[in-house]
């Protein structure tokens, strides 16, 4: 039954995914968008009915109603945005939503809790189901992403930071934003709640307008067919001091945040490779990433942990503690795979081991953060990991322009979208062991507050570049 | 347009590893994913554990039931979902009975996760029998059929499979009595006397019967001085000293007609334990009655009895129905000399206390052992008793161990009585 259910599920994922690929889902063309939203919902209360008599056992009904509710919620934005007559594209909304209800079914599924500030704040001591903190998370940002496209905030904000022709200010607020902290002799990534941590989203933004501006002011030489190879060096270079010095080093150096800075660097050799249209640059940032990495594992014990000993060698380390250590690195790995091995196509929703018979807690380590994609991988198979990245790459399609010009907005809308994709597909390498694991959660799919209010931040900016241009063309 | 194609295709090429790794990873056969420690083996749902007759040793899951209990484990051993699995059976066979296995491709066809039974050669009231027999001493029983299944494996002290948990599996590891030690399989015993089948085997393949020997109740070697159980007088011949079981007859003779290249080459046949490498007289002496050097475990010994039994053919024992080679460890003529010399032990010797079987026309041959062994405590007998039985006459059918730590007796008074309990069952049954 549990396999059935699967099938139905992913199959009305693919077409979900189909239609936002192969159709602009416009408010003025609501047939289909109706008929995505419908094949979609349809699919997620299936399966969330399923687990709630098969998983649950009847159990939770109150938790049950509002994980159900999302469907109604999501129907109630497209309303808003038709009241206030929005007129762009909402394929990217389509498939941000559909990725983040493959995660809060995951997390229904899993049925873990644990306390929440809010519900405390209020009195209420229990703990809290994941996947209704999640749903919250979930619900809240995109309602700010309507409510800001709607208004047209999101625009606005574009507006005032393309007003704004100075670059540096951005490095140095990102510096300031890093250091603060350290001056006061706390984290910025340290905040009691782990699934909350205010400085990410502000961060990952800055970067990318620093660099989106900085390519701006160069757009006129970097357009030219032939500029010479050694100016467009020398332009990459001057940039890569920059982020060296306003990102990578108060990264490393204040926040000991190794994970971001190699995503970072990452984003940044992809976006430079778009811009300069020159694959070579690409190449040559991998080695240098790679190199770094390198040293990195020969200067600190941590990264040499993380790399060596959860990633190399993980078989040697799944069992016994590396150095002086009490943690297993190779652990998590282990059990990522083991879970993974019991049947490529997925063992069907509720049939996998995931979760500990008596303890309120996930067999895999961290299977609702870093690992989230194991869960999915595990009980509905590579195909549903293949619908995730292909989720992932319809965005990218959808995002970037075909013809190059070299606008601010142009190139933030790439960096936002490398930006996202690197980050996903990060995260599905190293639960496989393919890369060494960073601590990076999986956009929209991986338990979190802030990371959701992040990538939807990033999203509504993104929608807001799209639709603008859009509006231009319809004005011309 | 070219600049987008470059993003699409780094992260394409990304997107194909990336789905590359997983079908690696969840195709492809690792060892290394079957070991205990795989927690996610620990929650699978198992199918049961049968006898030969179809008869279920273990049944369902969480809790998983073994209706043998303490007599079962820890052959069949325990699975379950806080503690993994124990034993051997639960363990070396652990992808046999888990589901999902066996058709990873097909989608909707492998949907029951119930696990597939797996048919064991073991013998439920066997092993049971077996177990009482044992009757609280410490010590393993090995009953196996001459192609090497094996019917009854007991070790004990041993756990109940029915009670584990996380706070009694702590207990176990604990205990002084080591129960969850499989020591019909990884135990280390002398096996004493029991290993003059092995020196007399060796003798007879150098076309040698023995010289005539005086035994006046110990022999000096070097500076040790080691005892007969009492002075014999003159031992004439092999089939003697074996049935009298006279210590200094084997000692002298493999003193003066053996080496320990050939000793060397002998003892690997049928010892898995490493020797050391060059064997002085006293190592000689000792060896020649199973003491010293000589390790084996009694699974090792069923062996040994089971290839005398089999004309010389050793079997590889096994719990599942498997066809498996045999391999020769001495010629037909030697295992029929040996054979003899064993039914003579039941006739007129140390296990006289199994010759009603001889009379009531079955077959019955044995040897029994007994081996010191300084302790803190003073001296410490293992009692040992190997040896072969039929229904017929004349055609053995299955091989048997006994070996009992700290012993009150020889294996004469300790073992024969044991193993008289289980032959009675055995041939109450008849021929199954």
């Amino acid at each position: 039954m549990g396999k059935v259910v699967t099938i139905l599920y992913l199959i009305s994922l693919m077409a979900t995914l189909w239609m936002v690929f192969r159709h602009q889902l416009r408010l003025d063309n609501m047939e289909m968008l109706k008929k995505a939203l419908v094949v979609l919902f349809s699919g997620y209360s299936l399966t969330i009915i399923f687990i709630y008599i098969n998983t649950l056992q009847w159990e939770k009904p109150l938790l049950f109603l509002l994980i159900v509710s999302f469907c109604p919620f999501v129907w109630f934005l497209i309303s808003i945005l038709r009241r206030n007559g929005y007129k762009g594209d909402l394929s990217i909304l389509m498939l941000t939503i559909m990725l983040n209800s493959i995660g809060i079914i995951i997390l229904y599924r899993l049925d873990i809790s644990s306390g929440w500030f809010l519900t405390r704040a209020v009195g209420y001591q229990e703990n809290v189901s994941m996947a209704l903190k999640q749903l919250a998370y979930s619900m809240i940002a995109l309602f700010g992403v309507v409510a800001g496209l709607s208004k047209g905030v999101f625009k606005a904000v574009i507006e005032k930071i393309e007003e704004r022709r100075d670059i540096l200010v951005w490095g140095i607020m990102a510096l300031i934003i890093l250091a603060l902290p350290k001056l006061f002799g706390f984290s910025i990534w340290m905040t009691g709640d782990k699934s909350l941590q205010p400085s990410e989203f502000a961060f990952k933004i800055i970067f990318l307008i620093f660099v989106a501006k900085y390519y701006e002011s160069k757009s006129s030489e970097l357009i030219l067919r032939h500029y010479p190879l050694k100016e467009v060096l020398k332009l990459v270079v001057f940039l890569f001091v920059g982020v060296t010095i306003f990102f990578f080093f108060p990264l490393v150096l204040l926040q000991k945040e190794l994970g971001t800075a190699l995503l970072i660097g990452l984003s940044f050799i992809i976006l430079t490779a778009y811009v300069t249209n020159r694959f070579s640059f690409f190449l040559v940032g991998l080695a240098l990433i790679a190199l770094s990495i390198y040293v990195g594992t020969h200067l600190s014990g941590h990264v040499e942990r993380r790399v060596i000993a959860a990633w190399l060698d993980w078989k040697e380390y799944a069992f016994k503690p590396y150095g002086e250590g009490k943690l297993y690195p190779g652990y998590q790995i282990f059990t990522a795979l083991a879970a993974i091995r019991l049947s490529p196509w997925g063992v069907g929703i509720g049939n996998g081991i995931l979760k500990h018979a008596t303890m309120d807690k996930t067999i895999v380590p961290k299977a609702v953060h870093d690992f989230a994609a194991i869960p999915v991988a595990s009980e509905m198979g590579i195909l549903a990991i293949f619908i995730i990245v292909m989720g992932y790459i319809v965005l990218l399609d959808k995002a970037i322009e075909k013809n190059r010009s070299l606008n601010f907005r142009n190139i933030l809308a790439a960096g936002i979208v490398i930006a996202l994709l690197t980050q996903g597909l990060y995260n599905l390498s190293s639960i496989i062991a393919l890369l060494p694991a960073t601590g990076i959660p999986l956009p929209w799919i991986s338990y979190g507050g802030s990371a959701a209010f992040a990538n939807y931040i990033l999203i509504g900016l993104l929608m807001a570049i799209l639709s603008g241009k859009g509006e231009s063309r319809h004005e011309k | 347009m070219k600049s987008k194609v470059m993003v699409l295709g780094i992260f394409g090429v990304w997107v194909i590893l990336i789905l590359a790794a997983f079908f690696r990873y969840a195709l492809t056969y690792d060892p290394f994913f079957g070991t205990t420690k795989n927690v996610v083996y620990r929650h699978q749902i198992r199918g049961e554990i049968r006898d030969r007759y179809g008869e279920v040793l273990a049944y369902g899951s969480s809790p998983r039931k073994y209706p043998l209990r303490q007599a079962g484990s820890p052959i069949i051993g325990a699975a379950n979902s806080e503690i993994g699995s124990e034993g051997y059976i639960e363990q070396k066979y652990a992808e046999l009975m888990i589901g999902n296995k066996r058709s990873k491709l097909w989608y909707l066809l492998n949907q029951s996760d119930e696990g597939y039974p797996l048919k064991t050669t073991l013998d439920k009231n066997l092993q049971l029998t077996a177990y009482k027999a044992m009757n609280g001493n410490k010590g393993a029983i090995v009953i196996m059929k001459l192609d090497g299944e094996v019917l009854a494996s007991i070790s004990t002290p041993s756990f109940d499979p029915n009670k584990m948990s996380k706070k009694y599996y702590a207990e176990l590891t604990k205990s002084h009595d080591r129960p969850l030690f499989n020591r019909a399989i990884d135990g280390r015993y002398a096996p004493g006397s029991a290993w003059k089948l092995v020196i007399a085997m060796t003798l007879l393949e150098k076309n040698s019967r023995g010289k005539a020997i005086t035994c006046d109740g110990s022999l000096r070697v070097g500076n040790k001085e080691i005892k007969c159980m009492k002075p014999h007088g003159l031992v004439r011949d092999m089939e003697e000293a074996f049935t009298l079981s006279c210590n200094v007859w084997f000692m002298k003779n493999a003193l003066s007609e053996l080496d320990d290249d050939t000793l060397g080459i002998s003892f690997k046949r049928f010892m898995g334990r490493a020797m050391k490498k060059e064997l002085g007289r006293e190592d000689i002496a000792l060896s020649a009655i199973g003491q010293g050097e000589v390790l084996v475990s009694p699974m090792e010994l069923a062996m040994l009895a089971a290839s005398v039994g089999n004309k010389g053919m050793t079997p590889e024992p096994h719990f599942t129905k498997e066809n498996l080679a045999m391999t020769k460890a001495m010629d037909k003529k030697t295992a029929n000399k040996l054979t003899e010399m064993m039914i003579m032990v039941v006739k007129k010797g140390t296990a006289k206390g199994l010759s009603d079987y001889l009379k009531a026309g079955r077959f019955v041959a044995a040897k029994t052992g007994t081996a010191e062994r300084d302790t803190p405590d003073g001296k410490v007998n293992t009692a040992v008793l190997i040896g072969l039985a039929g229904h017929s006459k004349d055609k053995p059918e299955i091989a048997f161990s006994i070996v009992i730590e700290k012993a009150q007796g020889y294996g004469g008074t300790v073992c024969v009585p044991m193993m008289k309990e289980i032959l009675d069952y055995y041939f109450s049954k008849g021929k199954r």
